[in-house]
């Protein structure tokens, strides 16, 4: 049955048309998420009133292909320039920018490339064989369970980052705090808006990324740049052995950590990177390492973005509940061709799902083909002269953030948040708490609230719900080898 | 650097608090909108004075100039208040000159640099992803 499925799906895939429309989706994907600030979004936006005129399969294949050539394609920036193409990206800038720094930013963009091929093809593996038994996983998460997992989350970030734990407990709160600025979901009542209309709607990650990230760099470190070359080299692209081995074994795991976090509706693919980044962080024998060009920073969270970026389309299509904004877009492919997501679409449209199987494989293959030769050139772009790069940015930034909603509010948000991102690095404030935060603050306060409510409908206790049980278990470990090093540290001291 | 940084948390535990105020607080099985707010602005408030009080850990300055950060804000806002009058074009022929003006040593090979930038941006904002800027003021062109 399995292998008549894939026979169906390569069937429709391996037609010249389908490829060439794989090719240029992936393409347009990679050069559009090079762009600081311009991610899929917009990429997919621009493409939907184009699908009007296709037949519904080249439609769906280009915009999958622009979808996870985009993904990539923001890594790019984020390792070269400390500037994340889309949120995702955002948590490949804390090692592989560094990376750069360092004279190894071929080696990040190179592993940042593999990895997210191996994120993909295992996130088709795994959507593969666990297809149908996917949306069974998907019940057995509630608004508890998506609570306490991102709990942990939070926890993690700020008591396993060895710099001053205070400052990371407060940056997650004041993330927090941020993220829920903006009308309230369940009342529609507007919250901390500190009297300014435009934050009715709340802050936009995009404005608040980049100002963060990259104009916070910019403005923190322009005095210090080389005007006519710079004086950071790329160096090799190929890592050595024990790089790789690191790599590949990292990769795995954010893989692993995407798939699952893909296939979850209302995460994506920014909760799945930073998810994969805690974990290597928690597990890894190189933990000091983190922050400072850590290549499992790289390949984890790549993994990771690249795996739930290809299993968000099980619940899309399999539920019809699009996981994040990008699905709501191929949804909405989906329905202008007359076909309704949903548990028949399986059955009454295999074909899709399947063609759509075997072109995340064969994508995947184009964008390392088309990717590793290329590394030499994007490499290049660190050796651009001040004169010629930096007014650039600056203006591809503001160009880039205003045109996500063409709103002039959105470049006051980024002169903000860069101004925020500059007192950070001068106070000597680690920024990933304070993203996290905001990523995670708003999703966990609604499952709090719909957790508590729903249990006061039955009589199950909340924390004897098996992976919530699990969760604060790990949490209260975390908390307690925390406790542990640190009173070593003391009687070190002393 | 530690004190100040306390401070700074404690302030602004303090904006969100107030804004939070009066914001229903709701039951704890059925919770307002001001509960969840109000709470971490609080902690953050409490957090923010441990660590003003707190021994001094010490951190790593980073020096920036003041003239490169102020016109490198001046290049944004400028951007911001021209680019739904002015057109695409003469935003970029001002964000490029600003933003060279950040180093004015640089200031060289200008002319190169922004005819590049600015058919780029024409190729890739306008045509490419269609995005909805003018190309030149409404004044000018209709």
């Amino acid at each position: 049955m399995l292998l008549e499925n894939l026979a169906l799906g390569l069937d429709t895939m391996l037609t010249a048309t389908n490829l060439t429309w794989c090719l240029l989706g992936v393409t347009i994907g990679t050069l559009v998420g090079v762009i600081p600030g311009l991610g899929s979004m917009i990429a997919m936006s621009m493409f939907l009133p184009l699908s009007y005129h296709m037949d519904l399969i080249p439609a769906l294949i280009t915009m999958a292909g622009i979808y996870y050539g985009s993904q990539y394609g923001g890594s790019i920036t984020a390792t070269l320039l400390n500037m994340p193409g889309h949120p995702a990206s955002a948590v490949t800038c804390l090692d592989a920018y560094p990376m750069t720094q360092q004279g190894r930013g071929g080696v990040a963009l190179a592993t940042a490339a593999v990895a997210s091929f191996m994120g993909g093809i295992l996130a088709v593996i795994v959507m593969v064989i666990l297809g149908s038994y996917m949306t069974h996983i998907v019940f057995m998460f509630g608004p508890a369970e998506y609570f306490s997992v991102m709990l942990l989350g939070l926890v993690a970030v700020s008591i396993l980052e060895r710099t001053n734990l205070l400052a990371n407990i407060s940056m997650v709160m004041l993330g927090i705090l941020f993220g829920l600025i903006g009308t309230d979901i369940h009342t529609g009542q507007p919250r901390l808006t500190f009297g300014i209309e435009q934050l009715g709607s709340g802050i936009h990650i995009i404005p608040m990324i980049m100002g963060l990230f990259g104009l916070g760099e910019m403005l923190c470190r322009i005095s210090d740049y080389d005007i006519r070359s710079r004086s950071t080299h790329a160096g090799r692209w190929i890592p050595t052995r024990l790089e790789t081995v690191r790599a590949v074994k990292s990769g795995l795991r954010g893989s692993a950590i995407g798939s699952v976090f893909g296939a979850l509706p209302g995460t994506g693919c920014t909760i799945a990177s930073f998810a994969s980044y805690m974990w290597e962080k928690m597990t890894s024998r190189h933990a000091h390492e983190f922050g400072r060009g850590a290549i499992e920073g790289v390949a984890g969270p790549e993994a990771a973005n690249n795996a739930a970026s290809q299993t968000a389309f099980v619940p899309t299509l399999t539920l019809g509940v699009p996981g994040d904004p990008m699905m709501i877009l191929i949804m909405a492919l989906l329905l202008i061709q007359g076909i309704s997501p949903g548990p028949t679409l399986m059955i009454d449209h295999a074909n899709i799902f399947w063609t759509l199987v075997v072109c995340f494989v064969i994508g995947n293959v184009m964008l390392l083909i088309l990717n590793l030769p290329l590394i030499k050139m994007w490499t290049s772009i660190v050796n651009i002269p001040y004169v010629v790069l930096y007014p650039t940015i600056v203006f591809v930034m503001c160009t880039g953030v205003y045109a996500v909603n063409n709103n002039i509010f959105d470049i006051v948000s980024l002169v903000f948040f860069g101004l925020f991102g500059l007192m950070m690095r001068q106070l000597g404030i680690n920024a990933t708490p304070f993203v996290l935060g905001f990523v995670l603050g708003a999703p966990m306060e609604d499952n709090l609230r719909r957790a508590l409510l729903l249990a006061s409908y039955s009589d199950e206790f909340v924390f004897t719900r098996p992976i919530v049980a699990v969760t604060i278990g790990l949490i209260i470990m975390l908390v307690m080898i925390r406790a542990i090093f640190t009173r070593k540290k003391v009687y070190a001291q002393h | 650097m530690q004190r100040l940084s306390g401070l700074i948390v404690t302030l602004l535990g303090v904006a969100f608090l107030h804004q939070s105020w009066n914001l229903n607080w709701g039951t704890v099985t059925k919770l307002g909108p001001g509960f969840w707010p109000s709470g971490l602005a609080f902690s953050l408030i409490v957090i923010g004075i441990v660590s003003a009080l707190s021994p001094k850990i010490s951190s790593k300055y980073q020096s920036f100039k003041l003239w490169s950060t102020l016109t490198l804000l001046v290049t944004i806002i400028g951007y911001a208040y021209l680019v739904t009058w002015a057109g695409l074009i003469l935003t970029a022929l001002f964000s490029l000159l600003t933003a060279l003006m950040a180093r004015l040593d640089s200031v060289d090979g200008t002319t190169f640099v922004i005819a590049g930038v600015v058919l780029y941006s024409v190729l890739a904002f306008l045509i490419l992803l269609g995005i909805d800027i003018p190309l030149w003021p409404p004044s000018i062109c209709c």
